[in-house]
């Protein structure tokens, strides 16, 4: 068992033991997820990040193991094409996470894949009312996210590694807004601005010794981004863009960070001017992550996160990964490669 | 002189008095004369006559002449009170032979003196005077002294008087059989009087039994040299069901015993629900440990009875309905058990009288307010603090009031740390009730009353990802005020009427896995029931109502459509809901106005009772809002009114004296829950869905105090209300009314009701339920269905105030849907479930053995002043039982979350 799996109350899986009443005694499980131990997936983006109906789209997935990235690997990808039903409480229609089926569309192999978000993808998983007979009452629209987005899924697949693992990832479709008034739908979509997948823009590992700039190397093998000691307490920070304030300065190209955009409210049935929050996962193939996750919210202002990790006791090469999202769907990642000594 | 004795005038404590008359000159010489006593001697011989031959040159040789047999004269019973030595002067003529001739009055000391002295010594023998020698006759002045004395009696037996009486009417019964468990038995006088004299002292059962009495236990205290004085009411079998009396024989009640008990002089025997191990003292939370009631999760209040849904069984205060019987986390009941006289569980099968759920139905009766004085508690555990107030104001008015506040918002940090609030929900809640009884007559009585409960958990867990911090704030508050009118008269029969108005509220505003979820809830509740019942004929009762219930709804809901989960769900415990949200705000009325009647047929000496009703009740359903809210568009409502029609039966067959046999059928109706109305979360077009009940068993009375039931249920519920399952619904369709339900089993209850110093029952059932979503699908496991839940409770009188009881329970867990893999989310960067068939795998049974030692101090024993300390010990093995299957982020890991470890619970009681 890895040595943090049994730990305090509240640092044992959150979701789980929120909603534990009070009972005596919380499970002995390993609720971390920031050391790389097996073949995984840590990140699927589309690009761009939002699209309309028809317009081309790039999936990228970032599949990595204990050894590093799995570039190696056949990814398998396909497109969703079924509505999840009601009574499916999670993201996606489960015949979706198939190798194949009717629920699919394949697209494809590779570590990244090209395609177009399917026309009709606002009927099928948008606010626009599915298909019904004359006789029969209009269809139920797909429920907005927070943000009042809609998703394209997408599935990618790792036949023949590990555990063969499955993964969905999503393209925000633009499709309007279905339920606001005629003047509302008109100022939003004037002023709505597509997204943007988030970038890094900076990453150092920092300790008393200094600071250690870490450059991107992609999936080459033979690069490494910086040398750090051994058994090392280092803080790992991450930056991303700045952004402008409101909703009104943005250009057409959008913004790589925490971008403002309008939203319609639906309980107060207003539009509003938001900024997207980022969310920033940590990884690692060895050593200590002091935590998995961090991020900032939509209030907060700073374009930085920043974590700690204790580099393993014994040398090596250690692989990094940071994946940074916003509130929006979008994502994208950088790799880093250490030199433990 | 002599010293006789007579018992003091009464008094109540140990000591007795007694009265001694002495006759100084024999004293000594008697062993029956009390050893240490002042005994005063006096010898008085006034004079002696010679009678013939007396020469004064040569005085006779004279011996006076000496008593041989004394008769002891009574002490007067109306000179007692004079608690002083007493003489009478006496002249007595005595013969040659030794006879009393004559006794005559020289000094008086009252006539009942002079009576008493002169009556024994009429009857007194004397070895008589000699002259010389030779007897003679004499006349003597003897001093006949009556001496106050008190002493201590070592008494070996005490007393038992009382009253038993008719509870509600007060009127004594006579005739009524009153045992005590040395085999001896009296029947009451005219005024309902009682007495048992000789009784050896201790821990000693009395029984009540009479023609349509309910055979009830008590037990009392008795002190040897004491009079114990009681009061015992009683109710008739046919007055206790009040409005639905026809399903009594499905009513597996384990109550407190019938019997209301007010002992003058020594405590309020403590019903067998507190002292039930894990009750903590609260009387209503005894119904988990009846058969037909799965166990609840620890720290769920889901009160789930014979397989159907916790919102499908009705909570009644005496009449009046509640939204819940406990309180959050299920460590308290919603009301004070110092206002409950007993609580009832009907699992289903239930007569006309009530309707409106699937389900069964617990019924709470109050105390009645007809005690004198005041009287009252206050309680003090680590769960919470309680007081309670009963007080006569005049004549015919009589006032109570509780409340209880809790604390383990308070208590936790210190044990648990701080900050542990934001960890685990605790509940913080109170609640009151306040009532104000007026007795008209002996036969009439009005009776106003409110309640009120409220309860609220607020945490918050920070997470490293500030979008990802989770909020819980739940609330749930409501409040009852209501007026009862109440006619009981066995000539004219039975009518009570009932008013009622009262508000709930309730709102849940969470934020979990960055998903906000906003549920609020106001309604307004006004309602009323009306019911008569009379006998029709010697063989025929009849009952007839009027029940109306309307509730004005006010609610708002944003957020996932799968948060809260509903039953059936596949969904893993503390998975995040799904990011697709929606809003919506909507007002409903729902009400119904039902007409209900039953006939009470007793065939063949009342051995057999066919008891058919029906209901009659137009539902009427009216939400504000037919269609989300699109753009401009004009809102539309939608109204609908159904008619139910619910015929039942009930059978009770007396085979033997100790044999019975029972069935009943019944159609029961529901509308759906004002959350399912909306147009956006559910479907405003909702209408009634509808169970059928059929049950049969049979009892046998295997003693007059140890009985067995044994019954078989089945349950059918039709146009239940779940997700659409369709793949593309229509709008305003995300629920649908095609879901079917089905429960079945039996179920034992061996119940050994407090009779001497042991109580106690053990209950088995084997149970089922089941249901199926949606026609195209298949039948499943429900989310609460237990196959087995056993439980035996007991509970021992030690003496001394000592009680000790235990309880066992062992229960199948719950089932859960199987995870068969997981995959990753690339966007909101969690792995998500896929699940396999739904609840077809369970989490391991639940077995836990709990003790219960309670002490009572009592203070003032005709004061019924006690001070009681317990301990509770829950899980005493110390047993790991899980309460819920949970998996790791990746759900590759799975475990359980357990239960309680060894739990103590200590709490204090004081009561006056």
């Amino acid at each position: 068992m890895h040595p943090q799996a049994s730990r305090s109350l509240p640092r044992w899986s959150t979701f789980v033991l929120f909603m534990v009443a009070f009972s005596g005694c919380a499970p002995d499980l390993d609720d971390r997820q920031g050391i790389v131990r097996e073949p995984r997936f840590i990140g699927v983006r589309s690009v761009p990040a939002e699209a309309e109906e028809g317009t081309p789209v790039a999936y990228h997935g970032l599949f990595v193991g204990p050894p590093g990235p799995l570039t190696s690997a056949e990814l398998d990808w396909a497109l969703c094409t079924l509505r999840k039903p009601l009574a499916v409480l999670g993201p996606v229609h489960p015949d979706c996470v198939e190798p194949s089926g009717p629920g699919l569309e394949p697209i494809g192999t590779g570590h990244e894949i090209l395609t177009s978000v399917p026309r009709g993808a606002c009927r099928t998983f948008g606010p626009e009312p599915p298909d019904t007979a004359d006789d029969e009452p209009p269809g139920r629209p797909v429920d907005p996210d927070e943000t009042t987005g809609y998703y394209q899924p997408v599935r990618v697949w790792a036949p023949g590694t590990g555990d063969e693992p499955f993964a969905i990832g999503q393209t925000r479709v633009y499709c309007g807004l279905a339920v606001a008034t005629g003047e509302q739908i008109s100022e939003y979509r004037r002023r709505y601005t597509f997204n943007q997948n988030p970038e890094i823009e900076s990453a150092v590992l920092v300790d008393d010794d200094g600071v250690v700039e870490l450059n991107p190397i992609g999936d080459d093998p033979t690069l490494v981004s910086g040398v750090v000691q051994a058994g090392a307490v280092m803080t790992w920070r991450v930056s991303w863009p700045a952004c402008p304030a409101s909703v009104d300065d943005l250009d057409e190209t959008g913004c790589v960070g925490a971008e403002p955009f309008v939203d319609f409210d639906l309980e107060r049935r207003i539009l509003v001017d938001r900024r997207e929050s980022i969310r920033v996962a940590w990884f690692a193939t060895d050593g200590e992550l002091e935590v998995d996750r961090t991020g900032r919210d939509e209030d907060d202002l700073e374009r930085s996160s920043e974590n700690a990790w204790t580099a393993p006791a014994e040398g090596g090469i250690i692989d990094l990964w940071v994946v940074v999202r916003d509130v929006r769907g979008g994502s994208g990642w950088q790799h880093y490669r250490v030199d433990v000594r | 002189m002599w010293e006789t004795g007579s018992d003091d005038h009464y008094r109540s404590h140990a000591l007795r008095s007694r009265v001694t008359t002495m006759l100084a000159e024999t004293s000594k010489s008697r062993p029956w004369m009390r050893d240490g006593g002042p005994v005063q001697v006096l010898i008085v011989l006034v004079c002696w006559l010679v009678c013939s031959g007396a020469r004064a040159a040569d005085p006779p040789a004279v011996e006076p002449p000496k008593i041989v047999h004394f008769v002891e004269a009574e002490f007067p019973e109306s000179e007692r009170e004079r608690g002083e030595d007493v003489a009478v002067l006496l002249r007595v003529a005595i013969t040659e032979t030794g006879e009393v001739a004559a006794v005559g009055v020289v000094e008086s000391a009252g006539q009942a003196f002079d009576e008493a002295a002169v009556a024994a010594m009429q009857q007194a023998r004397f070895e008589p005077a000699r002259i010389d020698g030779k007897p003679a006759p004499v006349q003597i002045d003897y001093r006949y002294r009556f001496v106050w004395r008190e002493e201590v009696i070592e008494a070996t037996t005490a007393e038992l008087v009382g009253t038993v009486r008719e509870r509600g009417t007060e009127r004594p019964l006579a005739d009524v059989e009153v045992r005590l468990d040395d085999g001896r038995s009296v029947r009451t006088d005219s005024s309902g009087r009682f007495r048992f004299e000789g009784v050896e002292p201790g821990e000693r059962t009395v029984s009540v039994s009479g023609e349509e009495l309910t055979p009830v236990g008590a037990q009392e205290t008795l002190t040897a040299g004491e009079r114990l004085e009681v009061l015992y009411e009683v109710e008739y079998v046919a007055e206790e069901e009040d409005e639905d009396d026809e399903d009594i024989e499905f009513e597996f009640v384990v109550t407190a015993p019938r019997i209301k008990r007010q002992v003058v002089s020594t405590e309020v025997v403590a019903a067998e629900s507190r002292k039930v191990p894990g009750t903590q003292g609260d009387v209503l939370k005894v119904i988990e440990n009846l058969p037909g009631v799965a166990r609840a999760s620890a720290g769920s209040a889901s009160l789930v009875v014979w397989g159907a849904a916790p919102e499908d069984t009705r909570v009644y205060i005496d009449g009046l309905r509640i939204p819940r019987l406990y309180h959050d986390g299920g460590y308290r009941s919603v009301l004070h058990s110092d206002m409950v006289r007993s609580v009832e569980l009907i699992p289903g099968g239930y007569g006309p009288g009530y309707g409106r759920g699937l389900g069964g139905m617990v019924n709470i009766r109050q105390t009645a307010l007809d005690e004198d004085g005041v009287h009252g508690s206050v309680a003090l555990d680590v769960i919470d603090v309680q007081a309670s107030l009963r007080a006569k104001l005049g004549k015919k008015f009589r006032l109570s009031g509780s409340f209880r506040r809790s604390h383990l918002d308070g208590v936790m940090p210190l044990v648990a740390g701080e900050g542990v609030g934001d960890i685990i929900p605790i509940p913080r809640y109170y609640d009151g009730q306040a009532r104000l009884g007026y007795e008209i007559d002996e036969q009439k009585r009005v009776e106003v009353g409110a309640l009120l409960s409220s309860d609220r958990i607020r945490r918050t867990v920070v997470a490293s990802d500030p979008t990802l911090t989770s909020r819980d704030a739940r609330a749930m508050a409501f409040h009852r005020v209501y007026a009862r009118y109440d006619k009981v008269s066995e000539d004219e029969g039975n009518a009570s009427a009932l008013l009622y108005y009262g508000q709930n509220a309730s709102t849940i505003d969470n934020r979990f896995a960055g998903v906000e979820t906003f549920v609020r809830h106001d309604a307004h509740i006004v309602g009323g029931r009306l019911s008569w019942r009379t006998k029709l004929a010697r063989f025929l009762a009849a009952e007839a109502g009027i029940d109306g219930d309307f509730t004005l709804s006010d609610l708002q809901r944003s957020g996932s459509l799968g948060a809260p989960p509903r039953e059936g769900d596949a969904r893993v415990f503390g998975q995040p809901p799904s990011g697709q949200l929606n809003a919506d705000s909507w007002d409903t009325v729902q009400g119904s106005i039902a007409a209900f009647a039953a006939l009470d047929f007793a065939l063949f000496d009342d051995r057999l009772h066919i008891i058919p009703g029906f209901r009659f009740e137009p539902y009427v359903s009216v939400v504000s809002r037919a269609l989300p809210r699109i753009g401009e568009n004009p809102v539309a409502g939608k109204q609908r009114l159904d008619m139910a029609y619910e015929p039942r039966l009930s059978t009770l067959f007396q085979i033997t004296k100790r044999l019975s046999a029972k069935a009943a059928f019944g159609i029961y109706h529901q509308q759906p829950l004002p959350e399912d109305l909306s147009a956006v979360f559910g479907r405003p077009d909702l209408g009634l869905s509808r169970a059928l009940h059929y049950l049969a068993g049979a009892g046998v009375q295997i003693t007059e105090h140890l009985d067995v039931e044994v019954s078989g249920f089945y349950s059918d519920s039709k146009d239940l209300v779940w997700r659409n399952i369709a793949p593309q619904p229509f709008i305003a369709q995300a629920l649908s009314q095609v879901g079917r339900g089905r429960a079945y089993g039996g179920q034992i209850l061996v119940r050994q009701q407090q009779i001497g110093r042991f109580f106690g029952w053990l209950s088995y059932s084997l149970m089922r339920s089941e249901r199926r979503d949606d026609p195209s699908l298949p039948w499943r496991l429900f989310d609460f269905d237990q196959t087995h839940v056993l439980t035996a409770v007991a509970s021992v009188d030690l003496g001394a105030g000592f009680d000790l009881g235990g309880r066992t329970r062992f229960a199948t867990g719950y089932p859960r849907t199987p995870v068969i893999g997981a995959y990753y989310d690339g966007t909101t960067d969690r792995y998500e479930p896929l699940f396999g068939e739904r609840n077809t795998i369970r989490i391991p049974a639940f077995f836990s053995a709990d003790l219960r030692v309670s002490k009572i101090f009592r203070f003032k024993k005709r004061d019924e002043a006690s001070l009681e300390l317990y301990l509770e010990v829950q899980n005493i093995t110390n047993r790991r039982n899980p309460e819920e299957l949970v998996f790791d982020p990746t759900y590759t890991q799975s475990d359980y979350i357990y239960g309680f470890p060894t739990l103590p619970v200590f709490g204090v009681k004081g009561t006056w």
